[in-house]
């Protein structure tokens, strides 16, 4: 039995480990789940088994030979394809035009379109598609697009297929059906697949062997049949953070107010039956992995999604958020999680940057006050201990004080809720410990509340009053108090389905 | 496991080709100045229109392959008078007058070519890289000739432009020809897949393994040999390589054509005959607009109202498709807010 596999394989970006010495087996005619926790290493083994990126050190070896993958296409000529999870295939062709896309065949120089069309026909029968070839891939639903991109892989002579979570933008019965077909298929034809999942459920129904990985280690390796899901769960939540956070935590607010948001049954195309609450004075944590949902609800509150059913109030107010000006009126700001796409405004200065969401407040006759705005933004920056150059531009300061100057903008629109999407991410330890006690100081002092996305531990037990685990778009267990639980509960949590807090 | 026939019928049985509106757009205002003008109703317009139409019609060509990928070409208007003027030295030198077309062309290809080369391995955008060849082709016939137009002696060059095939006018049959290849090669080569690939989603195309820098030379190096071909009907047809010839209205036409054809200008999509239906639309409201003596400073006016119209169709079709008109409206308020997560 031929294998794909990785010997010692080593992969550093500045200090930060990000494979330290893996090794991983992948062999061929079975399936092989590969998880771990935010952060564990995943992503950066698919790159690396995808020729996307290369490694520091360790080797790649197909074959029993050892070999190296220069590019993605490289890979895909030596039978490795990768199926990623943003959708790579164009809209605007043909589901067979897509299938063959790089590899057309020709007779003469001119498209042998009716022989492709029948082999794009059969393959799409041999995964129990039911579509017609000819249709735009633009035109069908993500769960076929994604069978269909599957296919594909396969139909360029892949020996090898990684999937990157293949299965998070689909439902149940799609799941099923996509990975009981590439199950089949891999046995039939001995594919080699890699599957990068968060939902132990599949992983256990579908997968041969199960490897996981934590801090760039492997910390688990065996067949299916022979773990738990208490193996699973034990081994990525691993033994190193027992300690209880709980005597660390600031003061919690002494008295609790109304409730400023509260959704009740929200759904949405990512999330289905969200309940949250968030009263005055308080900072709300949503823990959970990546693509759990949290995102989700942060900016369908923020008015960047539509929500298909259930409903948010705002105070004793009903909330419908039609655009993010609107939620802006009703007295939200919301800081992104992607500091550089849509946070910081990089051409613009410090100042600028700060007072841009309120500039009508120092606007008279449509003409900006600039030294009001300065002054304003210059007096919440000190407050904050922002440190720099703050007269240029935004992007000469450092990830942390780039952070502070967008709490600045939020701050200053003086909001009853405050949305932050992962407000420490890439920010140095002394940063990240400011920030927490500026949004503490907020909620206590105007009685803002403050939803927080994050996914650090100790971050989501330090920092909150209240938390919320979501999982798979949803988060069932409701409202829990951090003093009661722990790293290694927090783990669980988000890994487990349906079990009670421990 | 087949593939059911019905949904297949189904499918297929429904899609009109893009091209119906617009070709229901050209026969109106063919029927509303039939109408208004007896003299535009007359088969010798007809064939004027059309051969005023032939010069833009192959910068529509040129400008819709590039469109397709993506980019633009500025530059094929300027390319006009270049591949012209170039032609009517090469004969005032006394070389034959295929000597002269040969010269023409592979200018042409050249310009193209080396727009294309800027755009994709100089990492310039096409819009700047364009923009400035269109300076740089512009200067140069002028300075050549110093802005003075060029008389052409061989006789037999007039054909290109003045000659008759079965009472057609040779720069149609010349154009139904080309149209005739690129839409062969569009719909049935590795070429014209790639092409919409490209445009439709270049990272995509970049992981298919597709030669992204060759085909990208190839499609400005056709704009370029399109644009070459207008300025040999240009030249011929006066007999005169004028150094300004081409800086006017064309290379806007042009666009306009392709645009209005239902070429995006965000690339992916597009097709030959949209394009050309959409380059005679332009032809035949100039041409009406001549016809019923309105002031030709009005032209550009109508034009841009056109490509005003064509682009908002573009950028918001995803939108409005198969949508009835008053939700159109509606939705057209509503921007920004979306479900997909």
């Amino acid at each position: 039995m031929s294998s794909l596999s990785l010997r010692n394989l080593r992969r550093y970006f500045g200090d930060t480990h990000a494979l330290d010495g893996v090794d991983i087996d992948i062999p061929t005619g079975s399936l092989t789940a590969l998880i771990g926790h935010n952060g564990a290493g995943k992503s950066t083994l698919l790159r690396i088994l995808s020729g996307a990126d290369r490694p520091d050190s360790g080797s790649l070896i197909l074959d029993g030979r050892t070999t190296q993958f220069k590019s993605p296409n490289d890979a895909l000529g030596q039978g490795v394809s990768a199926v990623y999870q943003e959708l790579s295939m164009v809209p605007g062709l043909s589901v067979a035009q897509n299938i063959f896309l790089g590899h057309e065949e020709t007779s003469g120089g001119f498209l042998t379109r009716r022989a492709m069309n029948a082999q794009a026909t059969e393959l799409c029968a041999r995964f129990d598609i039911p579509v017609d070839v000819t249709t735009l891939l633009g035109e069908l639903p993500v769960a076929q697009r994604q069978l269909i991109e599957v296919a594909a892989a396969v139909n360029r002579k892949a020996r090898f297929l990684l999937l990157d979570e293949p299965t998070t933008a689909l439902e149940a019965s799609q799941v099923d059906k996509l990975l009981s077909t590439v199950t089949s298929i891999a046995r039939a034809e001995n594919l080699g697949v890699l599957l990068i999942d968060h939902k132990l459920d599949e992983v256990f129904a579908y997968s041969d062997h199960i490897v996981g990985l934590a801090n760039g280690r492997r910390i688990l390796d065996g067949a299916t049949s022979e773990l738990t899901r208490q193996d699973v769960v034990d081994a990525i939540v691993g033994s190193h953070f027992e300690e209880n956070t709980a005597s660390r935590r600031p003061q919690k607010a002494a008295t609790m107010g109304e409730p400023v948001l509260t959704a009740k049954g929200l759904t949405t195309a990512r999330l289905t039956d969200v309940n949250v609450t968030a009263r005055a004075g308080e900072v709300v944590a949503l823990y959970g992995l990546m693509g759990a949902g949290r995102t989700s609800f942060l900016r369908t509150v923020a008015g960047l999604y539509s929500a298909e059913s259930g409903s948010i109030q705002l105070g004793n107010h009903a909330y419908a958020p039609k655009s993010v000006r609107a939620a802006k009126r009703a007295g939200i700001a919301y800081v992104s999680e992607e500091r550089k796409v849509d946070g910081i405004i990089p051409n613009l200065g410090v100042y600028d940057n700060v007072g841009i969401s309120v500039l009508d407040r120092f606007s008279a006759l449509g003409f900006i006050d600039k030294g009001k705005v300065r002054h304003a933004a210059a007096q919440r920056l000190a407050s904050m201990q922002t440190h720099g150059d703050l007269t240029k531009s935004i992007a000469s300061l450092s990830g942390g004080n780039q952070q502070k100057a967008l709490l600045a903008r939020a701050f200053l629109q003086e909001p009853k809720l405050l949305l932050l999407d992962e407000p420490t991410k890439g920010v140095d330890i002394g940063a990240k410990a400011e920030i927490h006690a500026l949004i503490r100081r907020l909620a206590s002092e105007s009685g803002t509340a403050v939803i927080v996305v994050t996914s650090e531990e100790e971050e989501a037990l330090t920092l909150p009053d209240s938390i919320y685990i979501f999982q798979d778009g949803t988060c069932s267990r409701g409202r829990l108090d951090p003093a009661d639980l722990t790293v290694a509960d927090l783990k669980k949590l988000a890994w487990l389905e349906e079990t009670p807090a421990p | 496991m087949t593939v059911t026939s019905p949904a297949k019928s189904k499918m297929t049985g429904l899609r009109a080709p893009s091209e119906v509106g617009i070709f229901t757009v050209l026969i109106l205002v063919v029927v509303i100045l039939c109408i208004m003008s007896p003299s535009f109703r007359t088969f010798s317009n007809a064939l004027s229109l059309l051969l005023n139409g032939a010069v833009i019609a192959f910068l529509t060509l040129g400008q819709m392959l590039v469109l397709l990928t993506g980019g633009i070409d500025l530059s094929a208007g300027a390319t006009v008078a270049l591949t012209g003027v170039a032609a009517a030295m090469a004969m005032a030198y006394g070389a034959p007058w295929w000597v002269g077309v040969i010269v023409a062309l592979a200018l042409g290809l050249l310009v193209g070519a080396v727009n294309g080369f800027i755009i994709h391995y100089g990492r310039v955008p096409a819009f700047i890289a364009t923009f400035a060849m269109m300076g740089v082709a512009s200067a140069i016939p002028m300075v050549l000739t110093n802005a003075a137009s060029l008389t052409v002696v061989d006789g037999a060059f007039s054909v290109i432009g003045q000659g008759k095939i079965l009472s057609v006018p040779v720069p149609v049959v010349l154009l139904g020809v080309a149209a005739c290849i690129v839409a062969v090669a569009l719909a049935r080569t590795k070429f014209g897949v790639h092409v919409y690939a490209m445009g439709g989603s270049a990272p995509a195309a970049r992981l298919a393994g597709i030669n992204i820098g060759r085909n990208i030379v190839t499609v400005y190096a056709l704009s370029g040999f399109f644009a070459a071909i207008g300025g040999l009907i240009l030249t011929s047809r006066l007999m005169v390589g004028y150094p300004s010839a081409g800086l006017g209205n064309e290379l806007f036409y042009s666009i306009a054509g392709a645009v209005v054809g239902g070429v995006s200008l965000f690339g992916g999509v597009g097709t030959v005959g949209g394009a050309m239906i959409g380059a005679v639309l332009i032809a035949t409201v100039t041409n009406g607009l001549n016809v019923l003596n309105v002031n030709s400073y009005w032209q550009s006016f109508v034009i841009g109202i056109i490509i005003l119209a064509g682009v908002f169709y573009d950028t918001n079709r995803a939108r409005l498709r198969g949508i009835p008109l008053a939700k159109r409206l509606y939705a057209l308020t509503r921007r920004g807010s979306s479900s997909d997560a």
